[in-house]
């Protein structure tokens, strides 16, 4: 693997759903590249078919045409076992904790799941499921609890545990901070900060609240109707924005 | 203790509702070797007794012992309505499942299957059945399971629609989970609670529906001790002898009204949000 190959690249990633007359285009060709420990974001309006695209890179749709490369080599996303190899190194956590979790599945049971299924029940070491909750800034209490018994920022500092447990390259954030409160959300980005610096972990951050999205990226798209219309430095994006519908992010 | 033994165990009315309804069940399985008499010996000239020390609850028109043949009847009728239920809980739940799961055409044909059938009387279907099979507690049985499982196939089909596509299963395909931990681990969990109460309220349905049909005279044929066919050959006795019609009817009410109770109270202590 070459040092300078990107994590993360989309080529001219185009999605279209229905067929005909109906056929409705969500990408129409969208190209950008994430660095190894970089975090970029997309920002956009709702429709713009941002959370599309992540899912695209989450391996849980296929484009309709283009490419997404891994490292360089193209995911297969007719593959199960390829796919099963790229979920280990690549997780995604989900705009609405709540629905993340099956109401039936203890907290223990859904951080450990993803060893679990990988690796096997040997895998599971003893008080890892406590450590990755302290990572999280929660204590051994919360394992025996249903989904329902925990607050939303405490559901998506579990979430996030649990992405953490397969010690992924990248994590996909579809939006985690927009259910919650401002103190939670600002708790939340503050830890997914700090862990990105700790495990030089890459980020790809989907929002549309641009003074988020600048807290953890260091570059930003501008999506609107399927395309990136502009990207920008995350510090200097007010600044540097040249499109009206860029600017009406920066309050 | 897992959290659900513990729900299930620190719920007193539950297990009292349980309990009654496993003494009711096995007095009536256990008939054969507690009941006073045969049920099928005829004494003439004992017929319509109301009382009497050998005979406790009286005897019929044939001068059977009724208490005996009550005790057979809830055995065949409990046994087959319980059969009728596990099984169609069980067959419909699963294609149901299987068919929200495969998606695409498949899915797509199988509801319409299910639309076309469920278009025609549940009611004319069993009688084309048993017309065709022939009366019996065989073919009845046969004929309403063979329209009943299609009530569970699509209230499992729609309750898997309702979360399919829902963050949790993304994130278990995302987790490297696998179909069969998929299907036991993450569906049935989100769908057995709804579908055990449906079932254990359908119990008192398919009982009564059993009995409805050999009260037509199209189940339990004679000498076979059977309630519904116990209270058919009851009628032309009300005014001379209406107990023969009173303790049938009773045990199918109290049957009916302990798994309504039963699967009420098993709807409160399978939802996860109930302390």
């Amino acid at each position: 693997m070459n040092e300078a190959t990107p994590i993360l690249e989309a080529a001219d990633v185009k999605k279209n759903y229905g067929r005909g007359g109906s056929s409705f285009a969500a990408l129409k060709g969208v190209s950008f590249s994430v660095e190894v420990g970089e975090s970029v974001g997309f920002i956009g309006l709702s429709g713009c078919g941002k959370s599309t695209l992540l899912r695209i890179l989450a391996g849980l749709e296929a484009p309709s045409s283009g490419e997404v490369r891994f490292h360089g080599a193209s995911i297969n996303y007719s593959s199960k076992p390829a796919l099963r190899e790229y979920h280990k190194r690549v997780q995604m956590v989900f705009q609405s904790p709540i629905s993340t979790f099956s109401p039936y599945m203890t907290i223990e049971t859904y951080l450990m799941e993803g060893v679990r299924c990988f690796y096997g029940d040997g895998a599971v070491k003893d008080g890892e499921a406590e450590r990755l909750l302290a990572q999280v800034g929660l204590d051994a209490s919360f394992l025996p609890r249903l989904p329902h018994q925990l607050s939303g920022g405490q559901l998506q500092r579990v979430v996030i545990a649990r992405a953490l447990s397969l010690q992924p390259e990248i994590i996909l954030l579809d939006e985690p901070t927009s259910a919650l409160d401002i103190l939670t959300q600002r708790a939340i980005l503050e830890l997914l900060a700090k862990l990105g610096r700790e495990y030089g972990m890459s980020f790809v951050f989907v929002g549309h609240d641009s003074a988020v999205v600048r807290l953890l990226t260091r570059r930003v798209f501008i999506m609107r109707q399927g395309l990136f219309i502009e990207e920008l430095q995350s510090e200097t994006m007010k600044r540097d924005a040249k499109e009206e519908y860029t600017r009406q992010f920066f309050p | 203790m897992n959290i659900w033994m513990k729900k299930f165990m620190g719920d007193r009315l539950f297990l009292i509702l349980l309990l009654l309804n496993v003494v009711l069940v096995s007095f009536f399985l256990l008939s054969p070797g507690i009941a006073p008499n045969d049920p099928i010996e005829i004494h003439p000239d004992l017929a319509l007794l109301e009382y009497s020390d050998d005979y406790p609850l009286g005897t019929d028109q044939l001068g059977r012992c009724y208490l005996s043949r009550l005790m057979y009847g809830g055995k065949a009728t409990l046994v087959m309505t319980f059969g009728i239920v596990v099984f169609i809980t069980a067959a419909g739940t699963a294609a149901g499942i299987m068919a929200a799961l495969a998606g695409g055409w498949a899915e797509h044909f199988f509801m319409r299957f299910l639309d076309t059938v469920l278009a025609i009387p549940s009611m004319v279907l069993i009688l084309v059945m048993v017309s065709i099979f022939g009366n019996g507690l065989v073919t009845t049985t046969f004929a309403i399971v063979s329209v009943s499982w299609i009530t569970y196939a699509r209230t499992a089909h729609s309750l898997v629609l309702g979360f399919r596509d829902s963050g949790f299963i993304q994130q278990a395909r995302m987790g490297g989970v696998g179909f069969l931990r998929l299907l036991f681990r993450y569906v049935l969990p989100n769908v057995f609670p709804q579908v055990i109460v449906v079932a254990t309220q359908d119990f008192g349905d398919k009982l009564l529906l059993l009995s409805t049909l050999s009260l037509l005279g199209l189940g339990a044929q004679p000498p076979t001790p059977e309630w519904g066919y116990m209270l058919s050959e009851a009628k032309p006795f009300m005014q001379q002898a209406p107990w023969l019609l009173f303790y049938p009817g009773f045990l199918i009410f109290l049957h009916v009204i302990m798994f309504n109770l039963l699967g009420d109270r098993l709807q409160e202590v399978l939802d996860p949000k109930e302390a």
